[in-house]
């Protein structure tokens, strides 16, 4: 115990400071060779664009983070967005506007329930199972769309194509989602469960935290945003296809390791999750200006991959006791 | 009461019985639904291409599963086969077919140590470490070869005519010696030597096995190395059937290896697992996608198709598990 009060009075200096925020470091450092990349990168338009950008890893990583926090995990994500694009789009070209929309929702809700059901009560593995259910569902909304991509409806274009300020509404609903993720992972009851949950899933149940209901909500709620990103992407390229949301699994969760979320769940905030999604948005946005090649983007992309996660085992194995660390089956050593 | 527990237990094992052989019952009635739909997927060439795509696979199948036996997992084995077959390809044009194998096999092995390291000694998360290492390795096997297919002609063609089948050892095509060897080498690695009793030990109480005294990250490290050695056999399987190689050779191959795996009963929280289910499994899934597509199913229900099996033998698998903790 001694070591970690004096790791709490030790005298701060810059090379603490920057350890504690690396990730925050290396966004600046990020943003610094950017710019000097090319120069007009620093600029408001291009800030514009580059949030439009990430929007939809930014709104999905919220609920990916809830669920990461809680010890559960998902990586079909990126397929349900496909799936609802295609149902969606089907839909609303045969039965009109609203149903449409509605069906994109419904599908995200129906396959985060099928996740959720599978995880929380069904007791699978959930890395295996989210990876079953990806291919799964991409299967589904290859079969249902044969490979051919939908054209949505003008009337949709333009619902989702105004300017408010000069910004789309992906970037409000970000915010929104934002905000909402905030309260309810600071400021609510909810919250602090999602956390007990992911600390110490025998510990929460005994409190009276309905551990399983809880998995089972997260996992829907995240298969209703991914619904509302399908809708966002959707309208940003104006195509709806089966391989959308292809890419959208692994820079979602680069963002929320980045962000300071553990595997293992019970640690990370919201404003960790921000820099997360920047840095990731800014990463790729930067690599696209300065004319960095497709393959040598993928390289990058995993090896931040692998990064990231080296620095969240390092900030775990920091500020965690070494004897109080949880008896799941990949933390222990 | 005794009389009611005993009852009890007798359904129970006899349940398990089942359980534990019931991959083997469902791959005979799937052979005689598909016997009886389309006898001629029982043609001598028709087992033989069997044969030969079993084979492809059980070069990574049986180090893999040993891999999950130990409690961990390598999802980058499509990318690192690939990777390893345009290395191979690359190295004979220069120094001859058998050295540049022999520097493809290196190179596996090294990838492979690379990510025991990452997963045992840095202790990360092998699926997320392995998901990057997916995105990596591809991505510098496709700049290395600019996308492009590589390596026509680098392979002797005496070689090529081994590796379809044509040229035969004893009348069978190698593809049956390979599938045996590596078959018999790792059944005796993971049940006969003390290395997969280790390995069964980690995978099973990690902290326990390191209590008893053994060395728990030396024996992940060199799990992960035969993975990746496994990996780079596939790519050079695959190198000799077609005799070139491309950057996105091996896509899909994880998922493919992993269904194979959980299907044939290894627990993805390691420390269970046999390996003569591993390969009834390995027949299974491969004559299952072999009917698909002799009966002519639409690719996208065969690709929906693995990602069910995974589901269903995860569901299995915890079935077994509550059963198993149910009788001890």
């Amino acid at each position: 115990m001694a070591s970690i009060y004096q790791s709490r009075i030790r005298t701060p200096n810059i090379f603490d400071w920057i350890l504690n925020h690396i990730v925050l470091f290396g966004l600046f450092l990020l943003v610094l060779l950017f710019s000097i990349g090319n120069h007009n990168f620093l600029s408001v338009a291009n800030a514009r664009s580059i949030l439009r950008q990430l929007s939809a890893i930014g709104i999905l990583s919220i609920p990916a983070a809830l669920i990461l926090i809680s010890n559960s995990i998902d990586l079909s994500l990126g397929s349900i967005v496909g799936l609802c694009s295609v149902v969606g789009i089907e839909i609303m070209n045969i039965w009109g506007f609203y149903p449409g929309i509605a069906a994109f929702i419904l599908v995200g809700t129906i396959a985060g329930m099928f996740n959720g059901f599978l995880i929380s009560y069904a007791k699978l593995n959930p890395v295996i199972i989210t990876l079953g259910t990806q291919i799964l569902f991409r299967g589904i909304s290859l079969a249902i769309s044969k490979g051919h991509s939908g054209l949505p409806s003008v009337q949709f274009l333009n619902i989702f194509r105004f300017e408010i300020l000069g910004l789309r509404p992906e970037i409000f609903i970000l915010l929104a989602a934002l905000s909402l993720g905030w309260l309810v992972l600071h400021r609510s009851r909810f919250g602090r469960y999602i956390y007990a949950t992911g600390e110490n899933e025998r510990i929460a149940f005994l409190m009276g935290v309905n551990v399983k209901w809880l998995r089972f909500f997260l996992h829907t709620i995240a298969g209703i945003t991914s619904g509302v990103v399908a809708i966002v992407s959707v309208s940003k390229i104006g195509l709806s296809s089966g391989s959308l949301g292809e890419n959208l699994t692994m820079p979602i969760l680069i963002a929320i390791l980045l962000g300071g979320i553990d595997f293992g769940g019970g640690s990370g905030n919201i404003a960790g999750i921000i820099i997360g999604v920047l840095f990731m948005g800014i990463l790729q946005a930067g690599l696209l200006i300065i004319g960095v090649p497709e393959f040598v983007q993928r390289v990058i992309v995993g090896a931040v991959m692998i990064l990231a996660l080296y620095s969240s085992s390092l900030r775990r194995q920091k500020h965690q006791p070494h004897n109080s660390r949880k008896e799941s089956s990949y933390e222990l050593h | 009461m005794n009389y009611i527990k005993n009852s009890k237990q007798f359904r129970n094992r006899f349940l398990l019985l089942f359980l534990n052989n019931g991959l083997l019952v469902a791959l005979l009635l799937f052979v005689l639904v598909v016997a009886f739909i389309k006898p001629s997927m029982f043609r001598l060439r028709s087992l033989e291409g069997l044969l030969r795509q079993s084979a492809d696979i059980a070069v990574i199948v049986f180090p893999f599963a040993l891999l999950v036996m130990a409690g961990s997992v390598d999802l980058s084995v499509g990318s690192v086969s690939a990777f390893c077959a345009i290395i191979i390809t690359q190295a004979a044009h220069k120094f001859g077919f058998f050295p540049g194998i022999l520097i493809g096999m290196i190179t596996g092995i090294s990838i492979g140590l690379i990510n025991g390291l990452l997963v045992s000694y840095l202790r990360l998360n092998p699926v997320v470490t392995t998901l990057g290492g997916l995105t990596l390795w591809q991505g510098i096997s496709l700049i290395l070869t600019n996308a492009k297919t590589v390596g026509m002609g680098s392979i002797p063609s005496i070689v090529l005519d081994y590796g379809i089948g044509i040229n035969r050892i004893l009348f069978m095509p190698i593809h049956f010696y390979v599938l045996l060897m590596t078959y018999i080498l790792f059944w005796a690695l993971a049940h006969k030597h003390k290395f997969g009793e280790r390995a069964l030990a980690i995978g099973g109480a990690e902290k326990a096995a390191f209590l008893v005294g053994i060395d728990v990250k030396m024996t992940k490290l060199i799990a992960h190395a035969l993975t990746g050695l496994g990996a780079a056999l596939a790519g050079l399987m695959m190198l000799i059937r077609s005799g070139a190689a491309h950057g996105s050779d091996g896509d899909g191959l994880e998922f493919k290896v992993l269904t194979i795996v959980l299907l044939g009963g290894v627990s993805f929280q390691g420390g269970q697992g046999r390996m003569f289910s591993v390969l009834i499994s390995l027949f299974f899934i491969i004559f299952l996608q072999s009917s698909l597509v002799m009966l002519r199913t639409p690719i996208y229900y065969q690709y929906m198709s693995s990602g069910i099996l995974i589901i269903l033998a995860l569901l299995m698998e915890s079935f077994v598990r509550n059963k198993s903790l149910m009788i001890s």
